[in-house]
């Protein structure tokens, strides 16, 4: 009799596990879901900051259309591959607008110019925040279902795809809006 | 501020080490005659126990009236000179204390219902306003035994310095770090945001509203940098860092600032003593306001 009830404790026990441990793996799936749309929504902000800092621009910067001739635009449900080449075409894309800048003091002291820089300049931190936050997420879920003995209820998981660091501009993108 | 230093070294030293002598005799005395006026109440021997009564006050009394006496000789010939090479404006009071604490929404593992402080100092560092003190936080208890009888009891659950400065940065979220204390008050707390930071995450409980607010506040490298400076302080540490662009750092460090110590009074050494101390805390301001790109960036967010 005894046999039979330390058995079904047993049994209770494993199924509290496996429980806990499927819910576990759903709340660490919402967290990278969480920190993903963080990253869009800072993606977006940085997208708008870039657009009106280009506005300002066009009319101090005749000259200069290479700048704004390509477009590339932000849409619901990119993937994080996606997402991250449009940061790195936004980080290419603002390092060279400010490189430019330097050539026309007019517009870099104009105040809306000023006050947009420094928008973007905080747009960028509040990214960078959204983007370790996301792969802090994505490492605590690719560990979850990685380890062992709970990777046998990870069933058909995929590990996530972190959000890359920050990287030397690489590419010379042209954007326009 | 207004008192000017008007001894040699020599002399304040014989000061101080005259006023210290004399506060540690009428203290032992207190407590002497205190714990036989208790005894002789237990007894028959009321009037002795009345005449020990009468002794312990006037010994207590006079126990007050050199501490007093030691805090404002140490505060208006050493204490002032110290604060007016750190700061640029300064008010110091001995006796006073930080009072907008309870503002702070410190996640502590304990706690309090008094608040008890000293060495309160308002100034101006860099442009900008700072407030420091020590300051002493007491749990106050009443137990009710069977018979209807109240035993209130008072625990200090702190003790410390505070800092507040105002960077003048409003933030859109705040936050709270709470250092991992061994010493356990009754009170569990835990964090809701896990930084990326292993030996960060080891050491303390970070609380945010909302998760993105504390990796916007705690970049790599504050948290890099509050580590390192929770490792001097050598004592448990807690900050919050507020909507409206001011920082709360506690330090419980279980002493006051600006003590003599039990040493031989020496007044070049206490004034590098005191400065070290003053510059624990301006050394955060400083790499907060320069090294970091939180409160280095003008604007709020």
């Amino acid at each position: 009799m005894s046999g039979i009830i330390l058995i079904l404790i047993l049994v209770l026990l494993i199924a509290f596990w496996c429980v806990s441990t499927v819910n576990g793996f759903k709340k660490k799936e919402i967290r990278v879901q969480e920190g993903l749309s963080g990253v869009e929504v800072a993606l977006v902000k940085r997208y708008d900051m870039l657009t009106k800092m280009l506005d300002t621009a066009k009319g101090y910067m005749k000259h200069e259309n290479e700048l704004f001739t390509k477009v590339t635009a932000l849409r619901r449900g990119m993937s994080v591959g996606e997402l991250n080449a449009v940061k790195q075409q936004m980080d290419t894309l603002s390092g060279k607008l400010f490189a430019v800048a330097e050539g026309y003091p007019e517009l870099r002291s104009s105040e809306a110019f000023v006050e947009l820089q420094r928008g973007i300049r905080d747009t960028e931190e509040h990214l960078q925040a959204a983007r370790r936050l996301y792969n802090a997420n994505v490492t605590a879920y690719n560990t979850a279902i990685a380890m062992f003995p709970a990777k046998l209820l990870a069933g058909g998981r995929q590990p996530k795809e972190f959000f890359a660091a920050d990287e030397t501009k690489r590419e010379d993108v042209k954007m326009m809006f | 501020m207004e008192e000017k230093r008007n001894m040699t070294d020599e002399q304040l030293e014989t000061a101080l080490s005259n006023h210290r002598r004399s506060s540690r005799r009428f203290k032992i005395l207190t407590y002497i005659f205190g714990v036989a006026t208790i005894l002789l109440f237990g007894t028959s021997l009321i009037p002795i126990a009345i005449v020990c009564l009468v002794l312990t006050f006037i010994f207590g009394y006079q126990l007050s009236r050199h501490s007093e006496a030691l805090k404002k000789t140490l505060g208006s010939n050493v204490i002032n000179e110290v604060l007016e090479e750190v700061f640029e404006t300064v008010e110091y009071n001995p006796f006073g204390k930080i009072s907008s604490i309870s503002s702070a929404g410190m996640v502590f593992p304990f706690r309090y219902d008094k608040l008890r402080g000293s060495d309160y100092i308002k100034a101006t560092y860099r442009g900008l306003n700072v407030e420091l003190s020590d300051v002493e936080l007491i749990n106050a208890e009443e137990l009710i035994d069977a018979d209807g009888n109240v035993d209130r009891s008072e625990n200090t659950v702190f003790r410390g310095q505070w800092l507040i400065c105002d960077f003048g940065k409003e933030l859109s979220g705040e936050v709270h770090i709470s250092g991992k204390s061994k010493k356990s008050y009754g009170v569990s707390i835990s964090g809701n945001v896990k930084m990326e930071n292993e030996r960060f995450n080891r050491q303390f409980f970070v609380n945010a509203q909302n998760p993105q607010e504390a990796y916007y506040i705690l970049t790599p490298h504050m948290m890099d940098y509050i580590l390192t400076m929770s490792e001097k302080s050598g004592g448990t540490v807690y900050m919050s860092f507020l909507r409206d662009g001011k920082l709360h750092i506690a330090v419980q460090t279980g002493r006051d600032f600006f003590e003599l110590g039990g040493s031989k009074v020496n007044i070049e050494s206490l004034r590098n003593k005191f400065l070290g101390e003053l510059h624990w805390f301006t050394d955060i301001i400083d790499e907060l306001r320069l090294a970091d790109t939180l409160y280095k960036k003008g604007g709020s967010i």
